[in-house]
């Protein structure tokens, strides 16, 4: 809808003030039910060096890729 | 915003492990859920597609510019699944997990009510670790690397909280890239994770 232009200029803000409440209102209540489960709870510390590595691990992925690529293409800027 | 996602997350966590949150609050909570995501994704779609500009430079640069967007989103998802493997995840788990691109509030949110809480818990807090390692690396990256390298760590973060790094770092016609990139990216997250979960 945002792309046809069907949205209004005037509601345009409206769409990202409902996004971003939506947004506030699940990450509270994702919250609550980590905070509810104490098993997760007790387990926040493994997942964080969980988390740690996958997202070492997925930025790590995509720099050694667009790496690659941009010597790539500056070497046959070069030729 | 970020202070707004955080102050939400660590509200909800001391709510619920203080036993603050009435019975009847828990249990409208699959319903509230289930509209507040239909609400989130619906106004998500809006502002991407209200990115005009974006979308009009993507078109002039045509080739380019999606094969940055691309190469970022294969080797995001190569590391994560990578990183999965050896941490005994399952591979749908690892590779939606990856394919938040940093995009730390949908993804948890998305993950955690289509498939589980823990998986969701584990993908907001990889890409918060992605975003915060986008802000503290982009400079060095765009020193040593190459301006291109330097866009590829923030994933679909680009295109909004680490854009002025970006700008500072690699100078504005990385920044351009860096935000068309972030846009494509960030329309992929609501469509790559559901996908890759089901796997």
């Amino acid at each position: 809808m945002g792309l046809a232009g069907v949205i209004p200029e005037a509601l345009a803000p409206w769409a990202r003030r409902i996004a971003m409440a939506g947004l506030a209102v699940l990450l509270f209540t994702m919250g609550a039910s980590i905070g509810t489960d104490g098993q997760l709870l007790g387990n926040l510390p493994v997942m964080g060096a969980q988390a740690l590595l996958l997202a070492l691990a997925a930025a790590g992925g995509s720099i050694v890729l667009v790496w690659l690529w941009e010597r790539l293409l500056s070497r046959r800027g070069e030729k | 915003m970020t202070w707004l996602i955080l102050a939400s997350v660590l509200g909800g966590i001391l709510a619920g492990s203080l036993g603050l949150l009435p019975r009847a609050y828990t249990a409208a909570l699959d319903t509230m859920t289930a509209a507040a995501l239909g609400l989130t994704l619906f106004g998500v779609g809006i502002d991407l597609g209200r990115s005009r500009g974006a979308w009009r430079e993507l078109r002039k640069l045509g080739f380019r510019a999606l094969f940055l967007p691309f190469c970022i989103a294969i080797g995001s998802l190569a590391g994560a699944t990578l990183a999965g493997c050896l941490l005994g995840l399952p591979l749908n788990e690892s590779s939606a997990i990856g394919a938040g691109f940093g995009w730390y509030s949908l993804s948890g949110v998305l993950l955690a009510q289509t498939y589980s809480l823990q998986t969701g818990a584990l993908s907001f807090l990889t890409n918060v670790i992605r975003e915060l390692f986008a802000v503290v690396t982009v400079p060095f990256l765009a020193r040593h690397l190459g301006k291109m390298t330097a866009i590829a760590p923030g994933g679909a973060t680009t295109m909004d909280t680490t854009l002025p790094i970006i700008a500072r770092a690699a100078g504005p016609e990385a920044a351009l890239l860096a935000f068309i990139s972030g846009a494509v990216l960030s329309a992929m997250v609501p469509i790559l994770i559901p996908l890759l979960i089901r796997l």
